[in-house]
């Protein structure tokens, strides 16, 4: 009566019930305090706002976030699925976050209408891994429980560009291809315009001649011109857009061929990340052994790059570098803002200086030094900024805090 | 989803139940099938139950019984297509137990299909060799001179020379499609030829060339299996004939005991009690045309004229791409003619479904499951479906009113269901049948056009059909009846247009005396 | 065959009568199950917070997702919901900036809404393509229509000082009034109009609803001003919420509307067994489900599996068209 299909079927509503019973095993976890935390603390949660659900970096930072910080700090994260630019997702996410009990977010974006949903159900916001643009800080700096930005400065992006493109020059490049990122495309970021304006200026001191995109080239947001050999001896090609996302730029390739075919290149200047795709999508048309630089994160994709041969100078982001965005929190959560936002009581907008890295050596030095089970912030060093613990933290040694570089930090752990 | 289901030998009947065989008179060199308590079953219905056949050397088996008696399924079995659920089969004396179509046909049982198996794209003489390509090629490559050689050949042992085998299938029409399926099974010269012709794809052409092929057969003391609905044409064909209804044998008779109303009433397992078709041969209907053709042109019509009038059943019938199809799409306004018009009593020009509606003409596709039917719904839907804008009060529709409106077509017409809330693919054809025309007749439809209106219908559902048409009638409705049957055609009309080439050829009025050979002549 | 049915009937449990009922009783067994959960998840301690929170996020989802059934209910789907509401949003806000007052931003949503579903279902029987895929191609219309909305800019916000009235369109009564209004006309469209039964007829067979008179490219049309006329409406209701656009606002909130109709017990090919209320019962679902989610500390990634997983399981066990494959062979003999 009963054939093996129907009975393969009749199992189906079971099994689905099954797949929720996870979630009552997350239940019961929920009571427990992590292992080797300071049970005297108070235990705070924080929400997290991903800019991305899949990119090597936010992993990083989620790995740090859960695996260090949750035990050392005794925070609980919880995670909203990755909003992109969508705004009513972002908002949502910010309601989800208050109801799971969060008392302040780590937003890796910065989105307007999210800060001020915050805001309102009365959660602090920092606003963490780099900068907001000028506008849309202006538009929430006055929020009260609006902390600021943490990350990397326009002027780090900037400096970031520059670097590598004189890096490059200064070691023989000739054929150069400039990877232009966001800029040209319609959701345009000022840290990639930065970057590529730091390419740009390294390009012109070495005799390079820039002429602006004109009008009609390009649609929306800032676009990326053309450059002449000039003085320089330089032969630049240019190209924008994102490699390995289709979505959102899904012309990207055949775009890239057109640009690259029948060149030759022995220097890609890359105003982000993506120096596999990029390599990739090069060895497809016949270049190969092109160096790379990439503004992106110390991760273990960067690292496979680096040991391919393909990267050769990274500035980036750690893993670790979220962890004074997570100290803010904290000193907010307990009573202590004022030492977080400026001194006119608006949000503040605090550096966290990139790490550099020119070789695959320096490259593992630096990781070293941001290990997992001891990273670069790790909880003596973060300890020391809280100011329930230590009350003489003021603002500006807050700013230094967060300010501290890979010299630094590296002094610190000696 | 069966196919883990194989008969297993643990599956075979006890020798008690087999001894009614080793009883039988036929010696056991004579037989070569023999089917021991088959059972075959879909889910939870079953097809087969415990059937038990034999075929013997020089016959013609006829297989007959109503839809869903399990005929089909008894011979797709034997011919491989697909494996019983238990049961024991032996070819010659061996176990017989045919992975596939191809693998029967290797072995000896060669089937021509109901569905059309040949493929249009590729030539008639891949066609044949399908499933044998490794004989005509290497690495992947065919022979194409000796492929056509060998079809070639294939064709001329079943006597056709006029077709070029090296032209692509889709160059036939789909019932020369089925010359090339009986030359495929036929050069494999099988020790069974099992023929299923249940659906009449096949033009007269093919039939004759069945009825040749399946009496050498008998002559050269193989065998043969003949499926039809027809039972004249079984009747005359076969040597003998097996009557299944619901899965099981009811019995069978040898060819002296051949009476078309015993077999009949085997199938239907009751006796068919007052007319079959109308009894009345009164031609006569009444002088007011509701709905006249002029010079209709276009999809495959070539200037057809024609008027319907009050109460009359105008049957429409000719070899099946006649015409005759298009032209009852064309008559209720689905299909727009590139010439001439239909037209209303009152002269209203019939361009489209809405218009047609709006003057009470209903149609009954012939492909009722694709057109006319929503399977996976309610029959309730289904009825109400053509009558929405008869049950709607400003713009609303009631539950009741509209259950009342579906629940009245259901209990006139004998709807057999549980509740007018049964999904319509769970019922049987001539079930279905009956919700189409509940559909239309509840819309109060006073034109129907019925294109093949009792396809696929058991014979008892089928009388019931044509009492209810002559009712209507009766009622001053006014029938077009599309058919490709003619017995039912000189069985109901009024008057009988026969059409050929997209023209009407002939028109007969209803008369005792009208028979088939005197038509056939204006068909072909 | 039917005598078969009966037969088999008789000889014990008749399986397709439980999977039948089984079918049926998922959405709200899911439903159930979930607020369970979601109690869990609460202490069995709900705060007015958490109500209010429910009732934000699932007014838009329910107002699209019922007026997205009309559209599932002819086996079809519609990919731009989400960008659409967001090019309505936009147009919204640049209204309401302009001067349009409250009143008329939500003409300008509804308008545009209404607009984009028009254009989607009029092109589809111009070019005679299915609607589905020129709902795929005015995705990336409406995205590009945005953008340059967006003038190269991050989101467009309600003008600072005019904020004001639009704060006080946030209200949860305000929402709960919207969908329940939408929701009854719809249901009342849906089951008790000649509209809605054509839309059943054409999901179930658009052969035999030409052949019954029903145009297709009206019923279309209509059909999708229904669910642009919802689009709209949400549209209004994401400007109360967070008086912004961005580039992908209500990109996912689509994507979330088409599962949580599937939630709600909408059968995939529409026809005779569509539901009105599998855009209701499914976003209540889906809200809860995304809310528990975060609630448990389930992490980036690990989210969207349980859901992606839940969706499959639901169509898995949604999909019992036992008979239908049943019968399918079984027309054979």
């Amino acid at each position: 009566m009963f054939t093996k299909l129907s009975i393969r079927r009749a199992l189906a509503l079971p099994l689905a019930l099954m797949t929720c019973l996870p979630l009552f095993a997350a239940c019961s976890d929920d009571t427990d305090t992590p292992s080797g935390g300071d049970t005297t603390a108070p235990k705070y949660v924080i929400g997290v706002i991903p800019f991305s659900d899949t990119a090597a970096e936010q992993i990083e930072w989620n790995n740090y976030l859960n695996d260090y910080v949750a035990a050392a700090l005794n925070v609980e994260f919880k995670f909203v699925p990755a909003p992109g630019t969508d705004s009513d997702a972002a908002v949502r996410g910010v309601e989800e976050l208050k109801l799971a009990g969060c008392q302040g977010i780590l937003g890796v974006v910065d989105t307007v209408a999210a800060i001020e949903k915050a805001n309102e159900l009365g959660m602090w916001y920092v606003r963490g891994g780099g900068l907001s643009t000028q506008e849309n800080y202006d538009a929430v700096k006055d929020l009260p429980y609006y902390l600021g930005t943490m990350g990397p400065s326009l002027e780090d992006e900037y400096a970031a560009g520059y670097s590598a493109a004189q890096y490059f020059v200064a070691n023989g490049s000739k054929d150069i291809l400039v990877y232009g990122a966001l800029l040209g495309l319609s959701i345009p970021s000022d840290m990639h315009v930065q970057r590529f304006y730091g390419i740009r200026d390294a390009l012109i001191e070495a005799g390079a001649v820039y002429t602006e995109p004109t009008s009609g080239s390009v649609v929306l947001g800032p676009g990326i011109g053309e450059f002449a050999t000039g003085t320089s001896g330089l032969n630049i090609s240019t190209i924008y857009g994102l490699a390995g996302y289709e979505a959102i730029d899904p012309t990207f390739n055949e775009r890239f061929t057109a640009a690259v075919s029948g060149k030759s290149f022995d220097t890609i200047l890359m105003s982000a990340e993506g120096s596999q795709d990029v390599n990739t999508l090069l060895s497809g048309v016949g270049i190969t052994g092109a160096r790379m630089n990439e503004v992106g994160a110390f991760t273990p994709t960067a690292q496979a790059s680096f040991e391919a041969g393909i990267l050769q100078y990274l500035v980036g982001k750690y893993p670790s570098s979220m962890g004074p965005s997570v100290v803010a929190l904290i000193n907010a959560i307990d009573g202590h803002a004022d030492v977080v936002k400026a001194a006119d009581g608006t949000g503040s907008r605090l550096q966290g200086p990139f790490w550099n890295a020119g070789s695959l050596e320096e490259f593992n030095e630096r990781m070293a030094l941001d290990a997992v089970a001891n990273p670069a912030f790790n909880k003596e060093i973060m300890e020391n900024y809280i100011v329930r613990l230590h009350p003489d933290v003021t603002r500006e040694t807050f700013a230094e805090f967060a300010a501290l570089d890979y010299d630094a930090l590296a002094k610190l752990h000696k | 989803m069966h196919s883990d289901q194989r008969c297993a030998p643990e599956d075979v009947a006890p020798t008690a139940e087999r001894e009614e065989y080793d009883a039988s008179p036929v010696a056991a060199r004579d037989v070569i099938v023999e089917i021991h308590d088959m059972v075959k079953k879909f889910g939870v219905v079953t097809a087969l139950d415990k059937v038990n056949i034999q075929v013997l050397r020089g016959e013609i088996l006829g297989l007959i019984g109503e839809n869903g008696s399990g005929k089909s399924t008894l011979t797709s079995i034997i011919a491989g297509i697909q494996p019983p659920t238990s049961g024991q089969m032996l070819f010659a004396g061996q176990p017989w137990k045919p992975s596939s179509m191809t693998d029967a046909l290797n072995k000896g049982v060669g089937m021509i299909v109901q569905e059309n198996g040949v493929i249009a794209g590729i030539s008639i003489a891949e066609n044949i060799a399908l499933g044998d390509y490794d004989k005509y090629g290497k690495f992947g490559f065919l022979n194409k001179a000796k492929l056509v050689e060998m079809a070639t050949a294939a064709l001329h042992s079943i006597g056709v020379d006029d077709i070029d085998p090296s032209l692509p299938a889709f160059t036939l029409n789909l019932q020369d499609r089925k010359i090339i399926e009986i030359a495929k099974v036929w050069a494999k010269q099988p020790e069974l030829f099992v023929v299923d012709e249940t659906t009449t794809a096949v033009s007269q052409r093919g039939r004759q060339i069945l009825y040749t092929l399946m009496e050498q057969q008998r002559a050269a003391g193989k065998s043969v299996i003949f499926i039809s609905h027809d039972i004249d044409e079984v009747m005359s064909v076969c040597t003998r004939l097996t009557v299944l209804r619901d899965g099981s044998v009811v019995r069978s008779l040898d060819k002296a005991d051949f009476s078309l109303d015993t077999i009949k009433q085997l199938m239907i397992g009751r006796e068919l009690k007052g007319d079959y078709y109308r009894s009345d041969f009164d031609g006569s209907s009444s002088d007011e045309v509701v709905l006249s053709a002029r010079d209709l042109v276009g999809h495959s019509l070539d200037g057809v004229s024609l008027e319907l009038h009050k109460g009359e059943i105008l049957g429409i019938g000719g070899m099946s791409h006649c015409g005759m199809h298009p032209l009852g799409k064309v008559l209720f306004g689905f299909l727009a003619p590139t010439g001439g018009e239909v037209v209303t009593a009152d002269g209203t020009r019939i361009n489209s479904v809405t218009t047609a509606m709006r003057n009470a003409i209903g149609y009954v596709s012939k492909d009722r499951d694709t057109e006319a039917l929503l399977l996976r719904a309610p029959i309730r839907d289904n009825i109400v479906s053509a009558g929405i804008d008869k049950i709607a009060k400003f713009g609303l529709i009631w539950p009741g009113v509209e259950r009342t409106y579906a629940k009245k077509q259901v209990e006139d017409f004998q709807i057999k269901c549980t509740s007018d809330e049964q999904l319509v693919n769970q019922l049987s054809g001539g079930n279905k049948q009956k919700v189409v025309f509940g559909k239309w007749v509840g819309a109060e439809s006073r034109i129907m056009i019925l294109d093949c209106p009792t396809r696929g219908i058991d014979i008892g559902v089928k009388q019931a059909m044509y009492q209810l048409m002559y009712r209507l009638k009766q009622e001053g409705v006014s029938i077009i009846m599309i058919s490709e049957e003619l017995t039912e055609l000189i069985g109901m009309s009024d008057r009988l247009l026969i059409m050929k080439d997209g023209k009407i050829a002939k028109e007969f009025r209803r008369s005792e005396s009208l028979t088939e050979a005197q038509i056939i002549d204006y068909m072909v | 065959m039917s005598a078969e049915t009966v037969t088999a009937s008789k000889k014990g449990i008749d399986l397709r009568v439980v999977m039948g009922m089984l079918r049926r009783l998922l959405p709200f067994a899911g439903l159930a199950l979930l607020i369970v959960l979601y109690l869990i998840s609460t202490n069995f301690r709900p705060t007015s917070l958490h109500i209010q929170t429910f009732i934000d996020q699932v007014a838009t989802m329910a107002i699209m997702s019922t007026g997205a059934v009309f559209i599932f209910s002819l086996g079809s789907f519609d990919i731009s919901l989400g960008v659409g509401a967001a090019v309505s949003v936009c147009l919204g806000i640049m209204a309401y900036n302009a001067g349009a007052g409250v009143v008329g931003m939500f003409l300008v949503c509804l308008v545009v809404g209404m607009a984009i579903g028009f254009v989607n279902s009029v092109l589809s029987a111009v070019f005679r393509m299915p609607v589905f895929v020129m709902t795929i191609a005015m995705m990336s219309v409406l995205t590009a229509t945005l953008q340059i909305l967006l003038g190269g800019k991050t989101d467009l916000r309600v003008t600072t000082t005019m904020v004001e009235p639009i704060k006080a369109l946030d209200n949860p009564y305000l929402r709960l009034g919207f969908v329940l209004v939408f929701f009854l006309i719809c249901l009342v469209l849906f089951n008790f109009t000649k509209m809605g039964r054509r839309n059943k007829v054409l999901g179930g067979n658009p052969k035999v609803a030409e052949q019954t008179g029903i145009s297709i490219a009206k019923q279309t049309i209509l059909t999708f001003l229904i669910s642009g006329s919802a689009v709209g409406i949400a549209a209004f209701l994401l400007i109360a919420r967070s008086r912004a656009v961005t580039a992908n606002t209500g990109v996912s909130l689509g994507m979330d509307v088409m599962m949580a109709i599937v939630f709600g017990g909408m059968p995939l090919a529409g026809g005779a067994y569509s539901k009105i209320s599998a855009g209701i019962i499914g976003s209540f679902s889906m809200v809860l489900l995304s809310q528990i989610l975060t609630m448990q500390g389930i992490t980036t990634g690990w989210s969207q599996v349980y859901k992606a997983v839940l969706f499959l399981a639901v169509v898995f066990v949604a999909s019992f068209s036992y008979r239908e494959k049943m019968l399918s062979r079984a027309e054979m003999f």
